[in-house]
């Protein structure tokens, strides 16, 4: 830790700590909520408090019983298979439509640009009850309420503004005289956007589709809306959880995603530090 | 939805995940790093509901 200089007066010192002691005091009011779910899903009985027994570190107070009711239960390994489906056919659709959306949108004889974009990325500002609300009424309308289709469309839908966004920013620093150029050496279009652009948008199409999916995933309004119990995913499964029965399966889920979360970026990260040292390449 | 085609999917979601972690660990970006991480266990977690949902 960097010793302070000699000559910084009092209130420059007790800035220099209060600002340090802010910044923990920030960081410690967004983790906690994240940490606390940990061992609260290790509790014997149905709440989500600590009980005494878990305070005294008494075994008894700790079990594995949501663990396995996570695992075992049909309810919630049918509510993983579909947000798993959903989410993934939603990033699909929502990353192909965006990143078009977005190369169209880049180009610099697209007319009516300001008025576009808008509304692609009017799912975002409009509030979610009011989307929801109104896809229920139009799916309804056309027979896809209480489908898979339905939800997919909708959180494709939800999805699609992130994608835009991402590639927009990505390709405002493109230089549109590479795409001229590889015609130029015969590229037919395709062959350009697959050889020249994909490979430099590639980390802002990735960025969306992170997006898109993440929304799609813990979206539960429009779910609510739009699906039926066929089309129940976690979010859906968690909020009847909540209503209907004190589950800490939650809690379990929570903890299963981020502890592995973390487990396996910390590993790939190793490995990539143990590989670029073997290689010789200097951490910079 | 069948078994294998949920399993295929699931796989998908692994793989769309795995992909992000390599672009971040490529670009140095972590939100890529974190998010690509996230989802490929949610894939394996897909898969194993697959799995025991048949």
């Amino acid at each position: 830790m960097n010793k302070l200089p000699p000559y910084l007066s009092m209130p420059e010192r007790l800035w220099h700590y209060g600002f340090r002691l802010m910044c923990g005091l920030i960081f410690f009011f967004l983790i906690f909520p994240l940490v606390v779910v940990i061992p609260l899903s290790f509790n014997a009985v149905p709440f989500f408090t600590f009980t005494k027994a878990m305070l005294a570190l008494d075994p008894a107070g700790y079990s594995l019983k949501w663990y396995e009711d996570f695992f075992t239960n049909l309810n919630w390994q049918g509510a993983v298979q579909n947000s798993v489906i959903i989410a993934f056919f939603a990033t699909l659709l929502s990353t192909t439509l965006g990143t078009l959306a977005a190369l169209g949108l880049s180009r610099p004889t697209m007319p009516a640009k300001t008025l576009v974009m808008s509304i692609l990325i009017s799912p975002m500002i409009v509030p979610l009850i009011i989307s929801a609300a109104g896809m229920f009424f139009f799916y309804s309308r056309v027979g896809l309420q209480g489908t898979h289709i339905g939800v997919i469309m909708a959180h494709a839908a939800l999805g699609t503004p992130f994608v835009v966004i991402t590639v927009t920013a990505t390709l405002v620093g493109f230089d549109n005289s590479l795409i001229r150029a590889a015609a130029s050496l015969g590229a037919s279009p395709t062959t350009t956007f697959f050889k020249v652009i994909v490979p430099l948008i590639l980390p802002g199409v990735i960025s969306g589709a992170l997006f898109a999916f993440i929304t799609s995933f813990d979206e539960v309004v429009v779910v609510l809306f739009v699906g039926s119990f066929k089309q129940r995913t976690i979010p859906w499964q968690m909020f009847s959880g909540i209503r209907e029965q004190i589950s800490p399966t939650i809690l379990a889920v929570a903890t299963i995603l981020v502890i592995v979360s973390i487990a396996l970026l910390f590993s790939v990260e190793l490995l990539r530090r143990r590989g670029e040292r073997l290689r010789g390449i200097q951490e910079t | 939805m069948s078994g294998t085609v949920c399993l295929l999917v699931s796989l998908g979601v692994v793989a769309l995940g795995a992909l992000a972690l390599y672009v971040g660990l490529k670009n140095d970006n972590m939100a890529a790093k974190a998010g690509g991480s996230f989802i490929a266990v949610i894939g394996i977690l897909g898969a194993i509901a697959c799995a025991t949902t048949g």
